[in-house]
């Protein structure tokens, strides 16, 4: 349930990072974000990344947390790179269709 | 200088990721089936069931060896851990006789202590051995070629972060049907995501041989390199036997004893000297499970009363580190959760290694003079990738394949388990050279997927425990483990419909769709 937990809340803190970059927030957002949103969403999505740790550090203590925590970082980044494949497949697809 | 660092480290990425990427591939691959070692043997070997108890197990251990081996010099035991059910012993025999195989000498045994009825298998074990040892090669040339490759594979690693300068701006992007962009960001997505974890395994990998391939510290300060191991791993010294026969004192207490020494951890391994003798002595060694680090420490006791002689000395701070890394690399510490995040970060490093050899062909495809008819070197590259990749899927499969449908009774079963694995990875290669290259990759990934599909169904023909009765049972295991087969099939089976789609040299303005190429086929 841990590991549930801090992969979502590491996919979190990577959403908000990706919404933080602009190439990203045009398929996230579906428009160009304002420079104090960006900002807030980058600062937001590192505090995420480091709550994942401070989580992992009380459930499994330091060592062992430290070791889950680049789990949790990389599952949840892939998470993320998975979520943004579907969306560009989801707009390509009703594109196709509003075309044809 | 006159190329700029970033071309130098390029043409390093390119070269020493290529020349031993097939190895690479080989290594990750293998490695991380092997953290998942002690369930394929037990999906090996349906026979076995059961979760037995360390402690009961031991004691049955030492029934077994004081009928089977009583006046060996040493015996060996290592008790089931919470993953695996079985045990295995090993035993020295007496100065005076001679020295039988390895066979003749070792034994698996069950939860009571008897010999195991179960198919000859070497399960996950060969997988975990053949990811540092090879096969068919002698152990010592195998670990320096290993040494050499994972070297590369850290040249590799630093070069490509500074090469790949899009790495972190193109941190989540994965485009699909962009020929070899894709390639390119697949690459990049599973390096960057994990690069702590490659990073990590492969400065660890190399720290779990150190001593090999650099030998110098210890030749300078040791009059050999048996006095160094003496001296680190506290070999307890040999005694001559007295001749005087006691009776050993239950192991149990003894292993209840060390636990209680080590805060409950459990005991991992049993090395008995001189059993039934005076001079009997017993050291556990802290099971490996229970913390990271790899070496845990151990405890002497008397044999024959069970009193406390020796506890290992607390190590110094390089041991203790080389004693840590090498538990991160093997893992043997996670727990289930962490050892999923161990296994998809290997399969990230898998997807890396091999996506950067298929890049290699891909980027020097549209530069090459005359495509139809490329030049021997990238001929050799593209069907060796061919063979590395989709060869060793193929390899795998029939190693679980041949698990399930070789005789039970045959002789020398688990070699030969161990070499269709090898004939059916020759088998592709050998398609590979002789087929056109534009079928040759989908043919290959084909029968990959073919015959990662039909371990499940062979399993449910062979065996009892099919999916469905897996699940009814709540034998996660078994049923992960079949599941795990579907999910490398579909894999496989979907690079194989990738593969089959008319190549582009140009990628298209805007990515066609996987299912407008079926429509339009």
């Amino acid at each position: 349930m841990i590991h549930f937990l801090a992969i979502t809340l590491a996919l979190c803190g990577f959403a908000l990072l990706a919404i933080s970059m602009p190439r990203h927030q045009a398929n996230m957002a579906g428009r160009k974000l304002a420079p104090v949103v960006t900002r807030r969403a980058r600062v937001g999505g590192y505090t995420l990344l480091l709550l994942v740790l401070v989580l992992d550090g009380f459930a499994f203590g330091a060592g062992y947390g430290a070791v889950a925590w680049f789990g949790h970082l990389s599952i949840g980044a892939w998470s993320v790179v998975a979520w943004l494949c579907i969306g560009v497949w989801r707009a390509d697809a009703a594109s196709t269709k509003s075309e044809s | 200088m006159k190329e700029g660092l970033r071309q130098s480290m390029a043409w390093l990425h390119t070269w020493t990721g290529l020349l031993l990427g097939w190895l690479l591939f080989a290594m990750f691959a293998t490695g991380t089936a092997a953290y998942f070692q002690d369930e394929i043997t037990r999906w090996m070997q349906p026979e076995v069931t059961g979760r037995p108890d360390p402690v009961v197990a031991a004691e049955g251990a030492v029934r077994f060896l004081q009928t089977t081996a009583p006046d060996a010099k040493r015996w060996f035991i290592t008790p089931p851990n919470s993953r695996s059910a079985t045990t295995q012993v090993f035993w020295q025999p007496d100065g005076d006789r001679p020295r039988g195989s390895r066979r003749d000498t070792s034994a698996t045994l069950d939860g009571q202590g008897r010999k195991i009825e179960a198919r000859e298998t070497r399960g996950g074990t060969f997988l975990y051995r053949f990811h540092f040892d090879l096969h068919y090669l002698p152990v010592i040339w195998a670990r320096y070629l290993v040494g050499i490759a994972a070297m590369f594979m850290l040249v590799a690693i630093l070069s490509g972060v500074i090469t790949h300068k899009k790495i972190f701006a193109d941190f989540f992007m994965l485009r699909f049907g962009k020929g070899q962009r894709s390639w390119l960001d697949a690459h990049n997505v599973t390096a960057v995501l994990a690069l702590p974890f490659h990073l990590m395994i492969t400065f660890t990998g190399l720290v779990t041989l150190a001593t090999l391939y650099m030998p110098w510290g210890i030749a300078a300060n040791y009059a050999s390199p048996d006095s160094f191991f003496d001296t680190v791993f506290a070999q307890s010294e040999e005694v001559e036997r007295s001749g005087k026969p006691v009776p050993l004192a239950p192991v149990g207490a003894m292993m209840r004893t060390a636990s209680a020494e080590w805060h409950g951890a459990g005991v991992g391994f049993l090395s008995v000297s001189n059993p039934g003798d005076a001079t009997a002595t017993v050291s556990l060694t802290r099971a490996p499970e229970d913390a990271i680090g790899s070496r845990g420490p151990q405890l002497t006791l008397d044999g024959t009363t069970g009193r406390r002689l020796d506890a290992s000395v607390s190590k110094g701070a390089a041991l203790e580190t080389e004693s840590v890394m090498i538990g991160l690399h093997a893992g043997r510490f996670a727990e289930w959760g962490l050892r999923w995040l161990y296994f998809l970060s290997g399969v990230g490093g898998t997807i890396m290694v091999g996506s950067g050899l298929v890049l290699w062909t891909v980027k020097r495809r549209a530069r090459l003079p005359d495509p139809e008819r490329p030049h021997f070197g990238f001929r050799l590259v593209e069907r060796l990738n061919v063979a590395a990749i989709a060869g060793l899927g193929a390899g795998l499969a029939t190693y679980f394949l041949a698990n399930r449908l070789l005789p039970l009774r045959m002789e020398a079963r688990a070699d030969w388990e161990v070499h269709s694995l090898f004939i059916a990875w020759a088998a592709v290669l050998i398609w590979a050279l002789v087929r056109p290259a534009r079928r040759v990759w989908i043919e290959a990934l084909a029968l990959a997927a073919l015959l990662f599909a039909a371990v499940p169904f062979v399993n449910a023909l062979t065996t009892p425990r099919n999916l469905f009765a897996s699940f009814a049972a709540g034998d996660w295991l078994f049923a992960a483990f079949d599941a795990v087969m579907l999910l490398l099939a579909a894999g496989f089976g979907w690079a194989a419909r990738k593969a089959a789609r008319p190549r582009s040299v140009r990628a298209p303005r805007r990515a066609p769709q996987a299912s407008d190429t079926v429509a339009a086929a």
